[in-house]
């Protein structure tokens, strides 16, 4: 080793050396290996896409159980029976032949005999 | 085949070119894990583990620098989770405790007690003394390079080479006559 300044720049030659002889291991190959085997192949296509099949039906469920329900809504929303007395109510004269025109289902009778006994 | 080829080529997707650059730094990243963590075996997983890591993080491997500055620093940080993590079990090789009951150098002459006060010596340093010094004078690295490695200034890297020098010549004077 060395008996110059420890401020040395360069590498101490002799003091490396028996350091490399205290933290060296043998087995670099079997380490080599070790490591590798942890990497593992690479995968072929049909076999990246078997891993996927599961999560991908199960999203495929998931998103037509969800578009299934928010159509159900829609359809269901305009649908909607109007009642009559909330249309004789909210409008006078246009207002009630504009809702009867824009629904495509027939009054509940008993609302218009209702309001009519009212009148 | 250069490095950062290698390193790009391994991120594509090629193994063999990641086993070549496993090859290349295996013997260094077992040794600095050694450095950290004194127990060959717990060394062993640590390298394995920073080698996993770097595959993962290839992509944020910058290949204008050189590949084994950064990859050794994804191997200690590794060694260092790994000391963290552990428990007290099984005798360790570089034991500090060890270190500073050491039974006399005089006493033995031959290189394996060389070798053995050599271990101890370097465990009785703190870590990142024994990092330095095994970056520089055994792996043959810069300050610089090291310093980015630790993450510290490179003032401190020379500052601390320089104390774990002088610590280690100073337990081994009595082998000052021992030359290969």
């Amino acid at each position: 080793m060395h008996d110059d300044t420890a401020f040395d720049h360069r590498p101490d030659a002799q003091l490396g050396d028996a350091l490399r002889a205290v933290l060296s291991a043998s087995g670099d190959a079997a380490f080599v290996g070790r490591v590798m085997a942890d990497v593992g192949e690479p995968s072929a296509w049909w076999e990246v896409l078997g891993l996927w099949v599961r999560p991908g039906l199960a999203a495929a469920l998931f998103l037509s159980a969800a578009a299934g329900f928010w159509l159900g809504n829609a359809v269901r929303g305009s649908d909607s029976l109007i009642a009559l007395d909330e249309a004789l109510i909210a409008g006078t004269g246009n207002g009630t032949m504009t809702a009867f025109a824009s629904t495509t289902r027939p009054p509940d009778v008993d609302v218009l005999f209702a309001s009519n006994e009212n009148d | 085949m250069q490095d950062a080829e290698l390193a790009a080529r391994a991120q594509a997707g090629d193994r063999e070119a990641f086993g070549e650059l496993v090859t290349r730094y295996a013997a260094q990243a077992r040794r600095v894990a050694r450095t950290i963590l004194g127990d060959p075996d717990d060394a062993d997983d640590a390298a394995h583990d920073g080698f996993l890591a770097a595959l993962r993080f290839l992509g944020r491997y910058d290949p204008s620098r050189p590949f084994g500055p950064w990859l050794l620093r994804i191997v200690a940080n590794a060694a260092t989770d790994r000391r963290r993590r552990r428990t007290v079990r099984r005798t360790e090789v570089l034991s500090p405790v060890a270190a500073s009951h050491d039974a006399g150098p005089a006493q033995e002459t031959d290189r394996r007690a060389f070798v053995t006060a050599l271990e101890r010596a370097l465990a009785a340093l703190p870590e990142r003394q024994r990092l330095a010094v095994v970056l520089f004078d055994v792996e043959g690295y810069s300050h610089r390079e090291i310093a980015q490695m630790l993450d510290v200034p490179e003032g401190t890297v020379r500052s601390d080479v320089f104390h774990a020098r002088r610590a280690l010549r100073g337990k081994l004077t009595a082998w000052a006559d021992w030359k290969e």
